[in-house]
């Protein structure tokens, strides 16, 4: 932006402070491709940019009003659209947070078979609730298995013995809980 | 995400409903003049009617803004000072409330007062147009009604009258420019 166009912006938004609404269409046409511009250099994402830039515009606007001649128009008006990218990737980033749940696993890779990781994902939460309905013993030998726990302290026979009696009624829950299985 | 054809549009209201929230403050301005009406006791329906155009006219001018939102602070002043002469008088028992002659000049008087301070305004900053005139003109003469109306329309209409009249010179020079 030259020196002479950014003077004119400045005169134009004074202008339009002090209520010249002859000043509106020309402050607008000067503006608005400046702060669209703008917001695509911030934000990655087409979309989120023009929706950062209008609504960086509408501020302006409802602002110029209040406009403190002593700024820089220009500076005044990216420091606002600066402001909206901001919030809207503080927004987009809370967003995300909230949709996966607490514990929930990791967003899938890209390229990743969705459907299979939907079912991957079904079925742990199924055995998980399973597990959950286990008495502590069974619990323990289970994921000592699964070495999510450390082994309980007793001989290997009778590990195996507590093993066999915990998968049984594993088998047992699950199929009262989802049928056969 | 709103459309380009319909952005100007929305932009445009922004800017018009942020200029009149802006500028809302300003209804304040003439709170002293009602405070002072109802201190005095001396009100009736006819007063604040013409404090209820009084405030439009405030809002509406600085809404509009230019020589005609500039206008409000002096219309205000010369008719502040006019506001206060019809309830002075009665204060110090020079007449008594309703349209009596002696109530209604001194209405005139308030009248020619606020003139003359807009025509000293006007004469002050040369580059005032008739927007500027007619405006603070407006203000004025509302402000003063509001003092005036305890001499009931006599009193407004007397009060009028010497506005024109001691306001006419600036009305001419803001013609001539």
């Amino acid at each position: 932006m030259t020196g002479p166009e950014r003077e004119r912006l400045h005169s134009l938004l004074v202008r339009l402070a002090d209520g010249d609404r002859s000043a509106f269409e020309p402050f607008y046409r000067g503006l608005w491709p400046l702060l669209r511009s703008f917001a695509r250099r911030l934000l990655a994402d087409p979309l989120e940019a023009e929706d950062a830039a209008q609504e960086a515009l509408l501020k302006v606007f409802r602002r110029a009003s209040q406009f403190d001649r002593q700024r820089d128009a220009v500076t005044w008006a990216l420091a606002l659209t600066a402001w909206e990218c901001r919030t809207l990737r503080q927004k987009r980033r809370r967003r995300r947070e909230h949709v996966l749940p607490e514990g929930a696993a990791e967003p899938m890779a890209p390229g990743a078979d969705v459907q299979g990781e939907l079912i991957e994902r079904d079925l742990l939460a199924a055995a998980e609730a399973c597990l959950g309905r286990l008495a502590a013993g069974d619990r323990e030998a289970l994921l000592a298995m699964l070495e999510r726990a450390p082994r309980p302290a007793i001989s290997g026979a009778a590990f195996r013995k507590r093993l066999e009696r915990a998968l049984v009624r594993l088998r047992q829950t699950w199929r009262t809980r989802y049928g056969a299985g | 995400m709103v459309p380009d054809e319909i952005l100007p549009t929305r932009a445009r209201r922004a800017y018009e409903l942020g200029r009149l929230s802006s500028q809302a403050g300003a209804l304040l301005w003439a709170a002293p003049l009602a405070w002072l009406t109802l201190a005095m006791g001396h009100h009736s329906g006819l007063t604040w009617l013409n404090f209820l155009l009084l405030e439009t006219a405030i809002l509406g001018l600085r809404w509009r803004g230019g020589d005609c939102g500039r206008a409000v602070v002096p219309g205000l002043v010369g008719g502040s000072l006019a506001f206060a002469l019809p309830l002075l008088a009665c204060q110090v028992s020079l007449c008594a409330a309703g349209p009596s002659p002696r109530l209604v000049f001194v209405c005139v008087s308030a009248g020619l007062l606020a003139g003359a301070v807009l025509t000293t305004r006007a004469l002050a900053r040369e580059r005032r147009g008739v927007a500027f005139v007619a405006s603070a003109g407006t203000v004025a003469a509302l402000a003063a009604a509001m003092g005036c109306a305890m001499a009931g329309w006599a009193g407004i209409a007397g009060m009028l009258a010497g506005l024109a009249v001691a306001g006419s010179p600036a009305l001419a020079l803001a013609r001539a420019r």
